[in-house]
């Protein structure tokens, strides 16, 4: 295993957490821990935490298991397509998580470190899924 | 013979591949799609969310006065049992206001419950009743003086029908709402309790009786 999809691993399960954390907030009714403040439950509980009855944190939770277990497949020049649809999911996921932080800024005036956790993380796998140019050294006469 | 190794690029790594494009594209109108749902309009979906309204007084009263507050806040009490009783005996009673409850429950996990049971005395019709008695018997601030036991004796002490308060109570089915309600009220602008919208014009603190009359004076039917 190469060290960027061991990287990709290791945050998954982080979003993993963070986002099942959220997850489980939502359908067990406890209130999200948020440090004393009540910022995390008001973002959380916002008409913008849900597509129509699925809160959003179940996305994200669907988003890193998928990625999770996308980075578990072994990529190469044969076997492109783990590393393609993680590029997909992750671009998918980059761009609705800082639509999100957009809203917690702008609309909410709340920061809920649990989601902001959760848009640095989908960066950083972002970040790491982008597709790069691999020059190979070839044997030839 | 003489073999030579030198760097040069497969044609599989020539460039980044189509696919990656053409996946990309897709993942950004996804990402797109995904944006509008959630930032549509969410009218519908508000009602949807929203518990039955509490309302107190004529439903054609030109005056609505809303007011956000949070069982446990001290300062909503002093409001409550003072000037929101004075406007409840002069313009209530005559026609001219009407008080509309939202929920603003963001001290603690006891005002959340404190709110569900105000909620549930709603679907038994006696929310003022059940508003009227918090805030009569607030005490500290999550030590206990809204606790479930507490929540239930008000709740028999108003008369409800303890077998349906009890279920409603113990189910949270208000628990989403009440959220909803409080997040609803962040983003019209409330930042402390207790906030009341006069025809929506946003009037902060337990105002007097005098700043209310004051206040409502242009709006009143020559």
């Amino acid at each position: 295993m190469n060290k960027r999809r061991l990287a990709i691993t290791v945050l998954a399960v982080l979003g993993i957490l963070a986002s099942g954390y959220l997850t489980y907030s939502h359908f067990s009714g406890e209130p999200v821990y948020c440090g004393g403040t009540n910022s995390c439950e008001l973002v959380n509980s916002s008409r913008f935490a849900y597509i129509g009855p699925v809160p959003v944190a179940v996305l994200g939770l669907i988003a890193y298991v998928v990625i999770l277990i996308l980075s578990l497949i072994k990529s190469d020049e044969e076997r492109q397509w783990p590393a393609i649809l993680t590029f997909g999911v992750a671009l998918i996921g980059v761009m609705f998580q800082w639509y999100l932080f957009y809203i917690e800024v702008a609309k909410l005036r709340a920061i809920c470190y649990w989601c902001v956790s959760s848009q640095i993380i989908i960066t950083l796998i972002f970040i790491l899924a982008l597709p790069r140019r691999t020059p190979v050294e070839e044997e030839t006469e | 013979m003489k073999s030579t190794r030198r760097p040069v690029q497969s044609k599989k790594n020539a460039g980044i591949s189509p696919t990656w494009w053409i996946v990309g594209l897709i993942a950004v109108i996804v990402g797109i799609g995904l944006i509008a749902v959630v930032g549509l309009p969410a009218a519908g979906r508000n009602a949807a969310q929203s518990s039955a309204t509490k309302v107190l007084g004529n439903a054609d009263a030109p005056i609505t006065l809303e007011e956000y507050a949070d069982f446990q806040c001290p300062a909503c009490g002093a409001f409550a049992r003072g000037t929101i009783k004075q406007i409840e005996e002069k313009y209530v009673a005559n026609g001219t206001v009407k008080i509309v409850f939202r929920h603003f429950a963001f001290i603690g996990e006891e005002s959340i419950r404190a709110a569900e049971a105000s909620e549930c005395a709603n679907e038994q019709g006696k929310f003022w009743e059940m508003y009227d008695t918090l805030f009569a018997n607030q005490g500290g601030e999550n030590v206990g003086d809204f606790a479930d036991d507490k929540l239930s004796a008000f709740a028999q002490g108003i008369g409800l029908d303890m077998a349906a308060f009890s279920t409603c109570f113990s189910s949270g089915k208000y628990r989403a709402s009440i959220q909803s309600e409080t997040a609803n009220g962040q983003l019209r602008g409330v930042s402390s309790t207790p906030t009341s919208f006069l025809n929506d014009k946003k009037v902060v603190g337990a105002i007097s009786m005098q700043q209310f009359e004051t206040s409502i004076g242009p709006l009143l039917p020559k």
